[in-house]
């Protein structure tokens, strides 16, 4: 039973990565009907590049943090600015979806250029012995990751809610096209949205990488899961990416227990299209639109 | 049914002056457009020739040119984009290299076989997934690419598993064995034209035009009367037939198959091709294959630099070329020649 | 349809009269990975092959003919392995290569196609008899064999295995399984993973569910690193092995802080020679080879240079012996008796194209920053 809960932890916690990313694509899916497939790749960059800030700079991990979160909420905004923008004059939704492949397959061979096919890893935040509740072992950095995802659902939950500018994000949620016909400023909008997108990549790098190693080829895996915890969760619904997150990271914790990791890759695939058929809003998702 | 002017660079002979016949149109464009076609035709036929150390390339570039032929209709059409054409080539490859290796089927025979379960298997996820609008069908066909590579390496009985399904026999064609890069090529070379045509016929009957125009307005379209799933079905059949070959010569030709040639990031590639040579074009689709096989080969040094480059031009190309290359190209060479003739 | 045909036959001639070349040097086309997942075998392997090269040349060649190296680089992909060695086919006389497994099987109907040797480097294919190709290194049999003998004799009878579902993986954990029963040892819990996983807890639970005496890793790089890493964050203080892919110093600089507190690997002869009986030829070659190679390239050996040196240095020899003939060379290499090399001692039969035995492969254990003899 210990046992059990030990995979049931490790595939929540995976499944907080899980979330994040698509936490960071359905944020800015609702705001732009633009699908970042890229989020994935920002994720292992903004890791990487919180390792090689780390032995450069030599600081302790947890100061690394709010740099690399700062530096890649500048690095979304940079990519909004510079190349969201300027497709977006031009090209409909689904070519969007291709300038995000093409942004994800630049940033893998990015890494792959920077850092080569060599694994890196990060000290934990906070050094410490495990804790072991129950019989579960618990490493402090679990804690952390779990904490990132805590800390983006209640500073998104904060922003749309209980500000101003949150009201004018879920006005152009809505209707964007109604809200610049109401005065505002869509692209400032947007522009917040890719921030805020890479600030929760950068939290999700830099929190998992200490408990893995990643490489240029976690790229490619984490754009993939990422993207359909988005859409099983229901595009845009801030609720529905967390908790399809979730899901996902439990089941393929679970079913990796249990069977072959290739066998669980197709059961999560059968899964997910089978969900897409019967119920293609996604678990949480409220529009109507997707099937005729 | 009107057809915005950009639809015209597929197939000039749309819309109310399609039963005139070309030639009294324009007579000097049409000309022109033969002179053109068979300057290529010889320069194709004599380029192993010329080059003889990239006939291996344009092996490899003409088998995904007959991939990513077949999605123009599905994509540069109906404006869906499908990630998962891995799956169909998979059927192919390892279908015909199943059928040669156990049942000792001839591997022309093996071949159509594996296309005709290709295009079966498109036509049920075509009813199922087609009802799914832009994204969610992208996803869905996502999912089938992850799916493929993790049935190729897990179903090992069948494929071989992760080490890959070795010593499939090359191409028989009456008798004679196609091994060698320039038989494979001439094959395909022959292929592709063959490919290239039926989709400029398709492209240019009704069942183009109900596709382009459902790829402008699925609403307008269905409120038509037509019914848009059947028709993007068909388009995602031949997609997947085409997908079938194209894996099928990619088994012949490589005489071996593993779940690494069918990766998800060889499905993307796919659509990059398609993307950056431009999806509504017949040799878009070519130069794309060209260009994305022929970077790795570019030099060895560079070969480190491919990924990073391949994703900047294809942002590059849909930020500034949404129609790709090619079609760019031939929307200005038809813009010159209009303002030419009004002169 | 027949004028295709006779277009094809037309091509398959041309492609076969280009063949004939001769300048009198021997070409060995070396097919490695120099990019991509297989880049840090690959990469030492070119090295080897090139001291290989030097060493022969610098001695007047085989006979008095130089040897030549062509290189490709098969981005660790097994249709860009086809498509190098296609190109190669009619330029050179052997090929060398690739590094990783699934490309050299990828190459396999190709080279018996161009009646060409090609001497593989990965150790994890298993070359048919009679045929084109070897395989390089210690089998992963002899290897796991070598491992749970270590550990039996240290009364380590219950093992834990995991593995990656890729090529390599899945042959480790079969040949792990097949060793187990054949020394006595019981795997008493198994499970695999992607080799792009982030995280392997679920897998690492099955696996110590079953209260292992000690673990197996049979994935490499960046796959075992996450395994290694996942293991010390769930208390997992079992002994552990992995696989000779990992001896590479490259590997060990990156996962240091997250060894195991013993790690071992079944290696050859390359890495315990200073240990090893076999005789004073023996002896003088590993250390020209090792002091040659430290003066070249300023590192120690690891794992691909010596694989690929002595594929280099064995294929020579044979095209030599063939006098320069390819076809010849394959009779010449599968009969070759008690060559010595770096790895090993080689001696080829018809049925054995990897001519290695047990003999060459002990423990070593690897720490911060190097690999040290441990025992057989």
């Amino acid at each position: 039973m210990t046992g059990f809960i030990q995979v049931v932890l490790g595939g929540l916690v995976d499944g907080c990565v899980y979330a994040l990313i698509a936490l960071g694509m359905s944020v800015v899916y609702s705001i732009s009907r633009i699908i970042n497939l890229a989020q994935g790749g920002f994720v292992v960059l903004s890791a990487l590049t919180a390792v090689s800030l780390q032995q450069f700079l030599g600081l302790p991990p947890l100061a690394i943090v709010p740099i690399v979160v700062v530096l890649f909420a500048a690095v979304l905004a940079a990519v909004d600015r510079i190349v969201m923008v300027p497709a977006a004059h031009r090209a409909t939704n689904d070519r969007m979806l291709l300038i995000t492949v093409g942004l994800l397959q630049a940033i893998g061979g990015f890494v792959l250029l920077v850092w080569g096919n060599l694994p890196y890893t990060m000290q934990p935040f906070t050094s410490g012995a495990a804790v072991t509740i129950g019989g579960v072992r618990i490493v402090p950095q679990y804690f952390w990751i779990i904490g990132a995802l805590l800390l983006a659902v209640a500073g998104l939950w904060y922003l749309l809610h209980r500000t101003r500018f949150g009201l004018t994000m879920r006005a152009t949620a809505a209707n964007p096209s109604a809200a610049a016909l109401q005065g505002i400023h869509v692209g400032r909008t947007r522009l917040v949205a890719f921030t805020l997108c890479g600030a929760m990549a950068a939290l999700a790098g830099t929190a998992v990488i200490p408990v893995t190693f990643l490489q240029f080829t976690t790229v490619t895996s984490y754009a993939v899961t990422g993207f359909i915890a988005a859409v099983a969760g229901g595009l845009g619904s801030t609720a529905g990416a967390v908790l399809a997150g979730l899901v996902l990271g439990l089941l393929q914790g679970v079913f990796s227990r249990y069977t072959s990791g290739d066998l669980a890759q197709v059961a999560a695939m059968t899964a997910l299209i089978v969900l897409l058929i019967f119920r293609p809003t996604g678990l949480l998702g409220r529009t109507s639109e997707v099937r005729r | 049914m009107t057809l915005s002017p950009a639809d015209e660079s597929v197939s000039p002979a749309t819309g109310t002056g399609r039963f005139l016949p070309r030639r009294e149109r324009n007579p000097t464009g049409d000309g022109r457009r033969t002179v053109t076609a068979t300057i290529a035709l010889a320069v194709a036929v004599v380029l192993p020739f010329l080059v003889p150390g990239i006939t291996g390339l344009l092996v490899v570039a003409a088998i995904f040119f007959l991939v990513s032929l077949g999605l123009t209709l599905l994509m540069g059409h109906a404006g869906q984009v499908s990630l998962g054409q891995t799956l169909f080539m998979a059927i192919g490859g390892y279908g015909a290299g199943a059928l040669t290796l156990s049942w000792h089927w001839p591997t022309t025979v093996s071949a159509i076989a594996a296309a005709a379960l290709s295009g079966a298997v498109a036509f049920v996820l075509g009813r199922l997934f087609l009802r799914l609008r832009g994204y969610y069908f992208a996803l869905a066909t996502l999912g089938l690419a992850v799916a493929t590579q993790s049935l190729a390496s897990g179903w090992t009985g069948l494929t071989g598993g992760p080490s890959g399904m070795v010593a499939i026999p090359s191409l028989q064609l009456a008798g004679y064995t196609v091994f060698s890069d320039r038989a494979n090529y001439f094959v395909l070379l022959v292929a592709g034209i063959l490919a290239a045509a039926f989709m400029a016929n398709v492209k240019r009957s009704q069942t183009g035009r109900v596709l382009t125009a459902i790829g402008h307005d699925p609403g307008a379209a269905s409120m038509l009367g037509i019914n848009t799933a059947r028709y993007k079905t068909m388009a995602f059949v031949v997609s997947a037939v085409l997908a079938s070959l194209g894996g099928s010569m990619y088994a012949f030709y490589l005489r071996f198959m593993s779940p690494e040639v069918l990766s998800v990031t060889v499905a993307f590639s796919i659509v990059i091709m398609l993307a950056l040579g431009g999806a509504r074009t017949l040799v878009g689709p070519l130069l794309g294959a060209l260009i994305i096989q022929g970077l790795p080969i570019a030099g060895q040094s560079f070969a480190l630099w491919e990924p990073l480059v391949a994703g900047l031009l294809l942002i590059v190309v849909m930020t500034y070329l949404p129609r790709g290359i090619w079609g760019t190209f031939t929307a200005y060479l038809r813009n010159a020649a209009r303002r030419r003739d009004s002169h | 349809m027949s004028g295709l045909a006779a277009v094809a036959l037309l091509s398959t001639a041309c492609s076969a009269a280009d063949a004939a070349k001769d300048d009198g040097s021997y070409t060995i086309g070396v097919i490695v990975s120099q990019t991509g997942s297989g880049s840090q075998l690959g990469v030492g392997e070119l090295q080897g092959a090139q001291l290989a090269v030097d060493r022969l040349n610098s001695r007047a060649g085989i006979n008095g003919h130089p040897v030549r190296l062509v290189t490709a680089d098969d981005q660790s992909n097994p249709a860009q392995a086809v498509l190098a060695a296609r190109r190669m086919i009619g330029k050179v006389d052997a090929i060398v290569g690739p590094s990783l497994s699934g490309p050299c099987r990828a190459v396999i109907p190709l080279a018996a196609s161009a009646q060409l040797v090609d001497y593989c480097l990965s150790p994890g294919v298993k070359p048919a008899a009679d045929g084109w190709q070897w395989s390089a290194s210690a089998s992963t049999e002899d290897l796991a064999e070598r491992l749970l003998e270590y550990w039996k004799s240290r009364g380590i009878t219950r093992i834990g295995l995991i593995s990656t579902t890729d090529a390599s993986g899945v042959d480790g954990a079969l040949s792990t399984k097949h060793a187990a029963g054949v020394v006595g040892v019981q795997v008493v819990s198994a499970a695999s993973y992607g080799a792009d996983a982030v995280s392997v807890t679920s897998q690492l639970q099955a696996v110590s569910s079953a209260q292992p005496q000690a673990l197996v890793v049979w994935s490499t790089g960046a796959a075992a690193a996450v395994a290694f890493k996942g293991a010390r964050e769930m208390g997992l203080h079992l002994p552990t092995a992995t696989t000779d892919g990992n001896l590479t110093y490259n590997f060990l600089r990156r996962v240091k802080d997250y060894l195991p507190e013993t790690l071992l690997i079944p290696a050859t002869q390359d890495f315990w020679w200073e240990h090893s009986p076999r005789g004073p030829e023996a002896r003088q070659l590993e250390q020209d080879y090792h002091d040659q190679f430290q003066a070249r390239y300023g590192t120690q050996p690891d794992f691909g240079p010596g694989v690929a040196f002595d594929a280099v240095t064995l294929t020579a020899q044979a095209l030599g012996e063939a006098q320069g003939d390819p076809h010849r060379a394959k009779q010449v290499l599968q009969n070759l008796r008690g060559v010595i090399g770096v790895v090993g001692t080689y001696s080829f039969s018809p049925q054995d194209h990897r001519g290695l035995t047990k003999d060459d492969i002990a423990i070593v254990r690897a720490s911060r920053d190097s690999f040290t003899y441990v025992g057989r």
